[in-house]
């Protein structure tokens, strides 16, 4: 009876991890009934693949949501930064400089925005807004809204394989990116202080940790993963298309959240992130194959994004109250 | 001494009052001095009719702001109205049925926003991050089975774009009976209290009686209302509705109200400062149209004003403070 009660509780204490692993089955299900070889070992390596830049930018998410914070600024730093890489590649042909005028881009509109949210107190939703916008009206301006074409032998590398006929660089950056971000999260000062942000900011402060810092360090963080996501979609698409990292912001905050990290910040943990991840690839990756047409589209992805954070947050509710009346009875 | 002292408090307290209208009569005449086309009577009715939209959008955005909450989905809103009302003319509708079934067709969306906002406890800006990719699906959905293009013919409909009332554009009048019931119902009725009672501490206005999830969910669908009237209001002044209607207002709303002063935390704001924010963000871009800026750059220069508007308003807070 004891081991059994046990075996419940732990479950229970997973519940958002599994209620997000149950979605992303029934998703699965659903979309191998349009698409039978949704399974297949090609559909999945292209599943990953092709959301190489959403697991990156998710890493960064991750410290972003942690702290208590949003940055809806993704998706146009992206662009903006693939835009310059392209100018630049245009001009002068070396890659190297395009590609480090692109980290360079990112890591400053993260500094400026953490400086904003952080140093002049302004909220971070209307700063990485603002953010969105400008970003985007500047990659399009300097663009001319026409795509860049960027060949260069350089970006290639990143997608072909070199190893075991599969193994490629992009996927190397991307298990970095997850390992990178773990470690800082869990084994650094710095992603306590992360935490404890999101926990509680007056009292960190009290504390005597330096909010502010941190703060703009996160953000600057978010930002130059951000432009590593960039580089390595701008290798997948082999040219600045003006639609590249298209609602990257909303798959990348849907991800972290769908998984179970605490919106309000302090709670969460690499696992749910990577959980979110799972849902959401395959979200997108199977509304891409069922060959569906755009305004159907945003239909599903919309409809099943609320219904998904609506059933989340119910399993959410369930797994507190039940936690709560065990420890009373305890 | 002290009669300066209280002089320069007196300044100082006009400038917070009227600040923003202070920006608006700068920039008025920086652009009147460098557009010589925009000091014209053509153009500052143009101003007004361009404007029309994004100002009867930040009404409903003001509501929303004013207890600390958003709404980003009201881009994919005035899209799906002007949608629903160019379908239904186009399918032989009366009118003012038409008009009124897309008003309720917003009103519906905002007030289901609310209801997962407030009643499941879900954040605002991920809601309506969700639900703008709903709503476009929802319009795209609808104007797929027209080509992608409706056109609007119904005269009643295009006369609230070209028809003048007492030598006023009926647009501008629109505009400013909405504001005045906004500001009607948020200074002079029980709910505008409660909405900046909620706003201002949710847990006190709790304590007090209020229904903070009532209220919170009431202010979504009127921005679903004010974004539904916005919908109709631009099918009318295009004369069509495609695919691009829409995209992107909601940020132009956002800034009308970052520029009116609504903290964003919530609790303070002034729906009437809000007009003059979206009049602010027409007149920018209507100059910046004039003195022929790429558009792309226009997005970019509307965008830092968003940050402009924000450092400006935490620079006067601290002062409050």
């Amino acid at each position: 009876m004891k081991t059994r009660s046990k075996f419940v509780d732990g479950l229970v204490y997973r519940l958002d991890v599994i209620t997000v692993l149950a979605l992303a089955a029934v998703l699965v299900v659903l979309f191998l009934n349009t698409n039978p070889l949704f399974l297949s070992i090609n559909n999945i390596y292209n599943l990953i693949q092709l959301n190489a830049a959403l697991i990156i930018v998710a890493v960064g998410m991750t410290f972003v949501v942690m702290s208590g914070n949003m940055d809806l600024s993704g998706g146009s730093v992206i662009v903006l930064t693939a835009s310059i890489t392209g100018v630049i590649f245009r001009s002068t042909g070396n890659i190297w400089l395009a590609l480090a005028a692109c980290l360079l881009t990112a890591v400053l509109i993260g500094a400026l925005n953490g400086f904003l949210i952080s140093f002049l107190n302004i909220n971070a939703v209307i700063v990485t807004l603002s953010c969105m916008v400008w970003a985007r009206g500047l990659a399009l301006g300097i663009t001319d809204a026409k795509s860049i074409v960027v060949s260069s032998p350089v970006l290639q590398t990143i997608y072909t394989p070199f190893a075991f006929g599969f193994i490629n660089i992009s996927m190397i950056i991307v298990v970095l990116c997850l390992l990178f971000g773990w470690f800082l999260l869990t084994k650094t000062k710095f992603g306590r202080y992360v935490k404890a942000l999101g926990e509680n900011e007056k009292a960190t402060a009290l504390a005597g940790v330096n909010t502010k810092l941190v703060k703009w360090g996160l953000f600057t963080l978010a930002a130059f993963l951000t432009g590593i996501a960039s580089i390595v979609d701008l290798a997948r698409l082999g040219s600045a298309v003006v639609t590249i990292g298209d609602g990257m912001e909303l798959n990348a905050i849907v991800a972290v959240v769908i998984g179970g990290n605490r919106l309000s910040g302090g709670k969460g943990s690499f696992g749910k992130t990577i959980a979110g991840l799972l849902f959401m690839c395959i979200l997108s990756n199977g509304l891409s194959t069922m060959g569906v047409t755009d305004d159907k589209i945003y239909l599903i992805k919309g409809g099943i994004i609320l219904a998904a954070l609506v059933i989340q947050m119910l399993s959410n509710r369930f797994r507190l109250n039940y936690l709560r009346r065990r420890n009373e009875f305890d | 001494m002290t009669q300066t002292h209280k002089t320069s408090e007196k300044i100082r307290e006009l400038l917070e009052k009227s600040g923003i209208l202070l920006v608006l009569v700068v920039l008025f005449a920086a652009f009147s001095l460098i557009a010589g086309k925009f000091c014209t009577l053509t153009n500052i009715s143009n101003v007004f009719k361009q404007v029309s939209h994004i100002a009867i959008l930040s009404i409903g955005m003001t509501f929303v702001f004013l207890f600390g909450g958003m709404d980003l989905s009201a881009g994919s809103n005035i899209f799906l109205g002007a949608v629903s009302v160019a379908a239904m003319l186009t399918e032989g509708v009366p009118a003012w049925i038409a008009v009124l079934a897309a008003i309720a067709a917003c009103t519906l969306m905002g007030a289901l926003n609310g209801f997962i906002i407030e009643k499941l406890q879900i954040n605002c800006v991920i809601v309506t991050l969700g639900s703008q990719l709903l709503i476009r699906g929802i319009a795209l959905t609808i104007i797929s089975h027209y080509r992608q293009w409706i056109y609007v013919k119904d005269p009643g409909v295009l006369w609230l774009n070209t028809g003048t009332v007492f030598g006023l554009p009926v647009l501008l009048i629109l505009t400013v009976i909405l504001y005045l019931i906004a500001w009607l119902i948020l200074n002079r009725s029980a709910f505008g209290r409660r909405v900046y009672a909620v706003g201002g501490n949710p847990r006190a206005a709790h304590l007090c009686g209020v229904n903070v999830a009532v209220t919170k969910l009431l202010c979504y669908l009127i921005s679903g209302t004010t974004a539904g009237i916005a919908g109709v209001v631009i099918a009318s002044r295009l004369g069509m509705v495609n695919t691009n209607v829409g995209a992107g207002m909601e940020f132009d709303a956002v800034t009308a109200v970052v520029l009116g002063g609504c903290a964003v935390k919530g609790g303070e704001g002034n729906v009437l400062k809000t007009f003059v924010g979206a009049l602010i963000v027409g007149m920018i871009s209507n100059f910046m149209t004039l003195v022929g800026v790429n558009e792309h750059y226009q997005d970019a220069v509307l965008g830092g004003f968003i940050l402009l508007a924000a450092v400006f308003n935490q620079l006067t807070l601290k002062k409050n403070d």
